[in-house]
């Protein structure tokens, strides 16, 4: 490893130019150009001193007590080098000036003059507490300006002038670092270590919105912010959002899909309503993701069959953060309440999450690199019946149903056993950056392959991301790209389908055996003969251009982009089963069985948004406001395609869609020969403009006041009502300023804030206000086109308001402890929701902005520093929020359910995440059938179904949590050892499971079913049973509350050992190695046990099992 | 310094430029927006055909198909073909209801029927409101377009009066119509009551009326010319309007209008029967009948003979003639050839036994769904004269039909109006009238052969001569009235 480590580094200029370009970039250009043009007639010092410095990057250092900029220089002072314009001055001055390296050092005569100056060349290098050099740190001597700055390995050197050089004292400094005063003594070189600032809240920095910058203590909106350092990014996850479960207050990370898929954000609860059935085309409840100002497509379906998400044949939906690399993340700010999110408007209702990409930092080049390896395993898995088991449950349904039993064989298949093994996780990741006075850079790139457990199935991703930067006095330009490629192979569909275990997987010849079950093939095979790859190419870039026209007046216009190109490709062969489609196609002549099939579904799409603003930023005495204020656009144009073919001469092989090729029947008009391929194609563009304004004011640092306001106009809604305003107020007032607080000495910071506002969500789907046709194309009336009417317009639908309001105190006591406490209440007004209408008006449903709802709770977040030695740190940090939701009007409509699968209803009074149902009581002892309670009355299931519809349903729970939230603790060890673990709990709510591996037991001959059917009703008199007599008679209620489970669980989802080799930088060329064990998805335990032998939540919970994975790796930069 | 000021003005002003042009304009892909679809002659034509594809659909669905005839007692059930209950003659559930009198509002068996017509009707007012937005469109093909969307606005609307409104010939107060709907869904959803019937029919009349003067002679679509509508099935149609309203001056001359016009003529009686059945074209008298939807392939998508076809011993349709039917032609009645005879197997007493069951060959092979032909025209002509007293002249046009049939002329005047409601039944048998024309004349309902329902009989008046507007309708729009009894 550290000979390829070496081989790196001789090879990192070679690196640069492949990934930057870059070399051409000399690292001290600044410091070398000499000429300027300057032309001053008795200017000032201080005019004198500016104009140098905006022509050249020599900065000055001078002890203003000494020295008086006022002071002027009666000459005029023409020249083309600094060396002559210094000269010049000097020659008019009292002062004399001191150039080393890129500073000039002014001193006054009485310094050089005072006869017992001394002078002594002091050098060394500042680092800091990992011996990391720090660039930029400055060296001065006490109380005056006169000093040097570090370069950029942190090393510096200088002549010392002073009076008593061995009692001077020099102040060392750096940005984040508790700041250091030494004596010089004796000493000429100086290795100067410092440490982390203890107090860090007075250096976060948060980007806000709109590239806006602010101190933490400033902010008076509720924003919580995750740093590249606090971001477990050695979990064994692909995306970012699966690494912050439980890490950020109120913020629900729901992850039940596999690797790649979608991952639920609930930001302060759900923002819509839960559509009752289709749930693929509601209304958007996620938060908007801006990635380096570029607004994230979410990948959705739209209003066409082919493309709408659901059902098998329609393409799998990715998660949009895989194109970010966690490692390339430097924080990610996630805005909840109406002054934070305000100025995002329309988009802003479900929350906004900011990431910014990492930057270049000042020095010389640097290379990080880390490896990771790590094996992981299927856990919590669904027991099912073994073969005898299965055999006696699908004996007592044969016998009660058709009166015939079968002999059990020998086959004892575990499937789930054959389709999981240990899955290999790999992760690379090399980046190089830098930075000089002007450029700055950055290139990283991650290599990421998963090979899941289940066999076949894996993920690999190539994550690049380039930052380049130019700052310049007045201009800076910033150019982000992260190009991306994703590989999803995801052949193993049939992993958990609940085969049954007396099929054997193989035949007598020890080939993939068929398994003759209707729609099923034999899995195993499925998975090494199939295909489903999925290929995505992104690019998310933004370039942003800054001026400042006037010190306080700065304006930018960014242009950002995310393009995804994705092509899902799967076909069926027909050497299993789920090739062998039914029918038959004749080609030349001959008949053959209509077998193999192609699908490939494409999804194209580009969303582009180019904002312009100006941003004022002017303080007058304790007076400070800066004002934002932008224009905005954005478009957003996705393409589907969908080809389809079935039926191939040689199925067995891969064949292109357009080899489904049949013979055309000669009797009729029509061309038959492609019949068996199927194209369909479908576009949905939507397009934005917008005008945002963002004001802030302060008075002495002590009160603060935010407004923001904001129009948006979409092509998403009716004509009548495409423009929504909104804005927000925030105030916050840090009491610990005042004077009654400050001598505490307990109390260091306190701060009330509180916020209301508007938002809205546009993000309802493409259309809908519009009213539509559907055509056919030679298919109508007298084989003409034709159209019908198929959507009802509503002109008037539009967006959804959110009025949020939020209040919170920040507390930090006994330098330890940092508290905040929020209380927040959304109230939702014109929620979306689809309902019947009269039909007189010719539709039988229309989009209303009809329902209205509202999500309230606290958030409660500490993080306690509870041991701060130099041998041991522990570092505690907790969160826990509230959520209360409740449906309180649905204007002119009545309640509505949905299917009882779904066990959801819209209804006044309750909440949209509750769950509807049927309250079972438990077995009949004499007939075996299910017996449920309805207002305290006691029915046979069959008998309540034929008195009760919906209507009677009860809420029998609530998806939604009685708290949540996570915690991490971190342990480090002055030897270098740190220990982080993380985890996320939930208490109350809870969990429908599918009731079909539970109890449908018509399925037994072609199906397996969990361990628990095991305990079906027996006989009359069996008051054990848990479920009912195997019988294709028992009315079928899948939200019958059997299937309810507890759902409040702790879980630990990362468990992270790292330690710091100890290394000499002098002797190996390396600054830094770690090494680290990884453990994610540690451990989990839920309050609802699983039953001796028994599935419980923990098996049922996860459709997708959950992947345990164990890594090693190690991480250096040189 | 000044220069940079000018670029940014620039830069803002050309971003609030797009924001003013059309950059907000997003059309969707394969399905299309009303307003685009309605902008360009294609779309509209397009969106025309679409309309007689649904009003085909509409009206030769099962439920409502056979609701006329199987209420009056023209028909009866097949046994089931095969399966488990081969041989077993229900009554298909989709009907249960409607048939035993006791529809539900709740879930009536005629509720798509009602839903679907209201979409039409929504379908014809878009086209009425957009006449003028597709530049391309002539002024002669806006009049067409015009006059055959009020036409059909028009007798959607009447066949929803059919179904649920009471007659006014008994019932002498203001009886309910329908909700007329004359505008498509915009602004504001709308929460209309139903209209007198009065009114209603002032509005279908208004409305066939208006579309008679816009007819330009000229067809718009391609496919055969019956297959659409023009001046004359318009008249003709009103022409039935009229006898349902029971305005019988005005019944007899739109029925004289269509009876002088010498382009279409009875079919003769040597033509009668190869003519209905001939597989492909319609009866030559026909008026109107509508095409069939094609699949992409050409094939059809669906026809009556599901309802009332035999195809083959395992596929035929529920509905055979009910003995009651045979009964009425007489053995010189050439109409009573129009049956298939088929031996099916029905289960009696756990045992396959063969009974005789009569298709009726009008509508077997590949029929369109017929709407009006010039036989009605007669008999309505008929029934107006007689009602007027103008007896003779009645005789005449009764006799044409009876004589046509292989009948002695009828030359008494005692029974003559009994004759007339008889003579409907026999000739206009599957075509959907029976049940209407009792309704209309207040006769009371007697079913005898193959009936299986709780009741067989129902006495004029009766509230269930209507059927239950569907209940979420009333659910939903307070300003619904039900009709009385449901």
């Amino acid at each position: 490893m550290f000979q390829l480590l070496r081989a790196l580094k001789l090879h990192s200029t070679l690196l640069i130019l492949i990934f930057l370009n870059l070399t051409l970039i000399p690292e001290k250009l600044s410091a070398q150009k000499n000429e300027i043009q300057i032309n001053l007639n008795e200017p000032t010092l201080s005019q004198f001193i500016n104009e140098i410095e905006s022509q050249t990057s020599y900065s000055f250092i001078y002890n203003s007590r000494k020295v008086d900029n006022a002071t002027i220089i009666k000459a005029n002072i023409k020249a083309v080098s600094v060396r002559d314009a210094l000269a010049q001055a000097s020659a008019h001055l009292s002062y004399s000036f001191n150039v080393q390296q890129d500073q000039i050092i002014i001193l006054s005569q009485d310094e050089q003059t005072s006869g017992t100056i001394e002078s002594r060349l002091i050098r060394g290098k500042v680092t800091d507490a990992t011996g990391l050099g720090l660039p930029g740190a400055t060296i001065t001597i006490k109380n005056t300006k006169q000093g040097v700055m570090t370069d950029a390995e942190g090393n510096f050197s200088t002549n010392l002038n002073a009076v008593n050089i061995s009692n001077t004292q020099l102040e060392v400094k750096f940005l984040g670092m508790e700041p250091q005063t030494l004596i010089v003594g004796n000493q000429s070189v100086f290795n100067i270590k410092m440490q982390e600032a203890q107090n860090e809240l007075e250096q976060v920095i948060i980007t806000s919105s709109y590239g806006t910058k602010k101190l933490k203590e400033e902010v008076v909106g509720s924003i919580v912010t995750i740093t590249d350092k606090d971001i477990p990014t050695q979990q064994a996850s692909e995306s970012v959002d699966k690494m912050l479960e439980g890490q950020l207050a109120g913020v629900i990370v729901e992850n039940t899909t596999g690797v790649g898929g979608p991952v639920k954000i609930n930001i302060r609860g759900q923002g819509s309503l839960s559509p009752l059935n289709n749930t693929v085309l509601g209304t958007s409840t996620q938060p908007l993701i801006i990635v380096d100002g570029v607004i994230m497509t979410e990948q959705t379906g739209i209003d066409n069959s082919f493309f709408d998400g659901s059902g098998n044949l329609v393409e799998t939906f990715n998660n949009p953060l895989s194109q970010i690399s966690p490692d390339d993340i430097e924080s990610i700010n996630v805005l909840k309440d109406a002054a934070a999110v305000g100025v995002y408007g329309a988009d802003g209702a479900n929350g906004v999450i900011l990431i910014t990409t990492k930057k270049g930092r000042k020095g010389s080049t640097r290379f990080n690199f880390s490896s990771q390896l790590g094996i992981s395993e299927a856990i919590n898995q669904i027991k099912y019946l073994n073969g005898s088991q299965y055999t006696q449950v699908r004996n007592e349904y044969l016998k009660n149903t058709s009166g015939t039993t079968v002999p059990q064989n020998e086959v004892n298949t575990d499937w789930f056993d054959l389709l999981n093994s240990t899955g290999v996780y790999k992760k690379y990741n090399f980046s190089a950056s830098g930075a000089t006075q002007k450029f700055n850079y950055r290139a990283s790139v991650t290599y990421l392959d998963i090979d899941e457990p289940q066999v076949g199935n894996g993920a690999r991703q190539i994550n690049t991301n380039f930052n380049v930067g130019y700052k310049a006095e007045k201009l800076s330009l910033n150019l982000s790209l992260s190009p991306s490629y994703i590989q999803n192979t995801q052949p193993n569909i049939y992993f958990n389908y609940a085969f049954p275990p007396n099929l054997s997987p193989y035949d007598e010849n020890g080939d993939y055996a068929l398994l003759g079950l209707n729609g099923f093939p034999n899995p195993l095979a499925a998975a090494n003969q199939n295909l489903n790859e999925t290929n995505t190419y992104g690019v998310l870039g933004s370039f942003n251009v800054e001026y400042k026209l006037l010190p306080e007046l700065k304006v930018s216009s960014l242009f950002g982009i995310d393009y995804k190109d994705k092509e899902q490709d799967r076909y069926f062969s027909a050497v299993n089963e789920s090739g062998r489609l039914n029918g038959s196609f004749i080609l030349d002549g001959i008949e053959y069985p209509r077998w193999g099939r192609r699908l490939i579904n494409e999804r194209n799409s580009t969303r582009w948004n180019w904002q312009t603003q100006a941003f004022f930023e002017k303080r007058l005495g304790e007076h400070s406001v800066d004002l934002l204020a932008g224009i905005e656009l954005s478009e957003e144009k996705t393409d589907f395609a969908y080809a389809s073919g079935a039926g191939f001469v040689n199925p067995e092989i891969l064949n292109p869609v357009s080899a489904a090729l049949q013979d055309d029947d000669p009797a009729t008009e029509a061309n038959e020969r492609f019949n068996n391929q199927t194209y369909a194609i479908d576009i949905n563009n939507n397009s934005r403009v917008s005008a945002y304004s963002q004001f802030n004011y302060n008075y002495a640092g002590k009160y603060f006041l935010l407004a923001n306001f904001r129009r948006d106009e979409s092509s998403v809604f009716g004509t009548d009502s495409n423009v929504a305003y909104n804005g927000g107020l925030g105030i916050s007032w840090i009491l610990s300023k005042e004077n009654f607080l400050s001598d505490s000495n307990w109390l260091d910071f306190l701060k009330l804030k509180a916020s209301y506002g508007t938002t809205g969500n546009s993000r309802i789907g493409s259309y809908r206000a519009l009213g539509l046709y559907t055509r056919g194309i030679n298919n109508g009336y007298n084989g003409l086109n034709e159209a019908f009417p198929s959507a009802a317009p509503n002109p008037n639908l539009s967006w959804e308001k959110n009025n949020k309001f939020n209040a919170g105190v920040e507390i930090n006591v006994f330098k330890k402890l940092q508290l905040s406490v929020e209380y927040y209440y959304d109230d939702l007004k014109d929620l979306i929701t689809s309902r019947d209408i009269p039909t007189e008006n010719g539709f039988g449903n229309l989009q209303l902005n009809a329902a209205e709802m509202y999500n309230k709770g606290f958030e409660f977040s500490a993080t306690m520093n509870w041991i701060e030695s130099k041998a041991f740190k522990w570092k505690t940090s907790f969160n826990l929020a509230t959520l209360e939701n409740k449906v309180t009007n649905l204007i002119g409509l009545g309640s509505d359910y949905s299917t009882a699968a779904n066990a959801l209803a819209q209804k006044i009074g309750y909440s949209t995440s509750a769950i509807w149902g049927i309250n079972w009581v438990g077995i009949d002892p004499a007939t075996g059938r299910d017996l449920v309670s309805n207002n305290g009355e006691i029915y046979d299931l069959a008998t309540y179904r034929q008195l009760y519809d919906q209507d009677a349903w009860e809420v029998i729970g609530n998806n939604q949590p009685d708290y949540y939230g996570g915690f991490s603790n971190t342990f480090h060890f002055g030897f270098g050892l740190s220990l982080n673990v993380r985890g996320s709990y939930q208490v109350g709510g809870e969990e429908l499971v599918d009731y079909q591996l539970i109890s449908q037991y018509n399925f037994i001959n072609s199906r397996n079913l969990s361990v628990n059917a095991i305990d079906y009703w027996k006989g009359p008199g069996d008051a054990e049973a848990q479920l009912p007599v195997v019988s294709n008679t028992n009315p079928i209620a899948p939200n019958l509350s059997r299937y309810l489970y507890d759902a409040t669980f702790i879980k630990i989802s990362n468990i992270n050992l790292s330690y710091r080799v100890p290394i000499n930088p002098q002797k190996v060329f390396l600054d830094d190695l770690n090494v680290f064990v990884d453990i994610s998805n540690a451990a989990y335990w839920y309050r609802d046990k699983s039953p001796e032998g028994r599935n419980g939540l923990r098996e049922f919970k996860f459709i997708y099992p959950q992947a345990r994975t164990i890594s090693l790796g190690l991480k250096t930069s040189f | 310094m000044k220069t940079i000021y000018i670029k940014i003005t620039f830069l803002f002003s050309s971003m609030l430029f797009l924001s003013c042009s059309d950059f907000l304009d997003q059309e969707p892909g394969t399905q299309i927006s009303i307003n685009e679809q309605l902008a360009t002659r294609t779309g509209m034509l397009e969106a025309v055909t679409g309309i007689y594809s649904n009003l085909e659909e509409v009206i030769r669905l099962e439920n409502y198909t056979v609701y006329a005839d199987l209420q009056g007692g023209n028909l009866k059930f097949t046994p089931t073909p095969s399966g488990s209950n081969s041989g077993l003659i229900t009554v298909p559930s989709a009907i249960e209801n409607i048939y035993n009198f006791n529809d539900l509002a709740l879930e009536s068996n005629l509720e798509n029927f009602y839903d679907n017509v209201y979409q039409i009707i929504n379908a014809t007012n878009l086209l009425l409101e957009n006449l003028n937005s597709p530049a391309d469109l002539s002024a002669q093909e806006r009049d067409e377009i015009e006059a055959q969307m009020l036409t059909i606005r028009a007798f959607s609307h009447f066949i929803l009066t059919q179904v649920y409104a009471q007659d006014s010939a008994l019932v002498d107060n203001e009886t309910p119509g329908i909700v007329y709907k004359t505008n498509s869904l915009q602004d504001e959803l709308q929460f209309l009551p139903r209209l007198s019937l009065s009114e209603t029919y002032t509005h279908i009349i208004s409305d066939f009326t208006a579309a008679l003067e816009l007819y330009t002679g000229d067809q718009l679509l391609e496919g055969p010319s019956y297959s659409y509508f023009d001046e004359i099935n318009t008249l003709a149609l009103l022409a039935r309007v009229h006898q349902s309203n029971q305005n019988w001056e005005q019944a007899l001359i739109t029925a004289k209008l269509i009876i002088s016009n010498t382009t279409v003529e009875l079919t003769s009686q040597e033509n009668y029967i190869d003519s209905w059945e001939e597989p492909t074209a319609p009866i030559s008298e026909t008026l109107l009948e509508l095409s069939l939807a094609r699949t992409a392939e050409g094939l059809l998508s669906g026809s009556i003979v599901s309802t009332f076809g035999y195809t083959s011993a395992t596929t035929y349709g529920d509905y055979a003639a009910s003995q009651d039917l045979l009964d009425l032609y007489a053995a010189n009645d050439i109409r009573g050839q129009l049956f298939l005879e088929r031996q099916l197997p029905v289960l009696e007493n756990d045992q396959l036994v063969t009974k005789a069951f009569y298709f009726t060959s009008k509508f077997q092979d590949q029929p369109g769904t017929p709407v009006i032909r010039l036989s009605e025209v007669y008999l309505i002509a008929a029934e107006a004269a007689y009602e007027l007293g103008e007896t003779t002249r009645a005789l005449n046009y009764l006799n044409t039909i009876k004589e046509r049939a292989g009948l002695n002329a009828l030359t008494e005047t005692e029974n003559l109006e009994d004759e007339i409601f008889i003579e409907r039944r026999r000739e206009l048998a599957f075509e959907r009238h029976l049940f209407f024309d009792s309704k209309r004349t207040g006769r009371g309902i007697k079913r005898n052969d193959g009936c299986l329902a709780t009741t067989c009989t129902l006495d004029y008046p009766s509230n269930y001569f209507v059927l239950p507007i569907p209940q979420k309708n009333l659910n939903l729009n307070e300003n619904l009235i039900q009709n009385e009894g449901y």
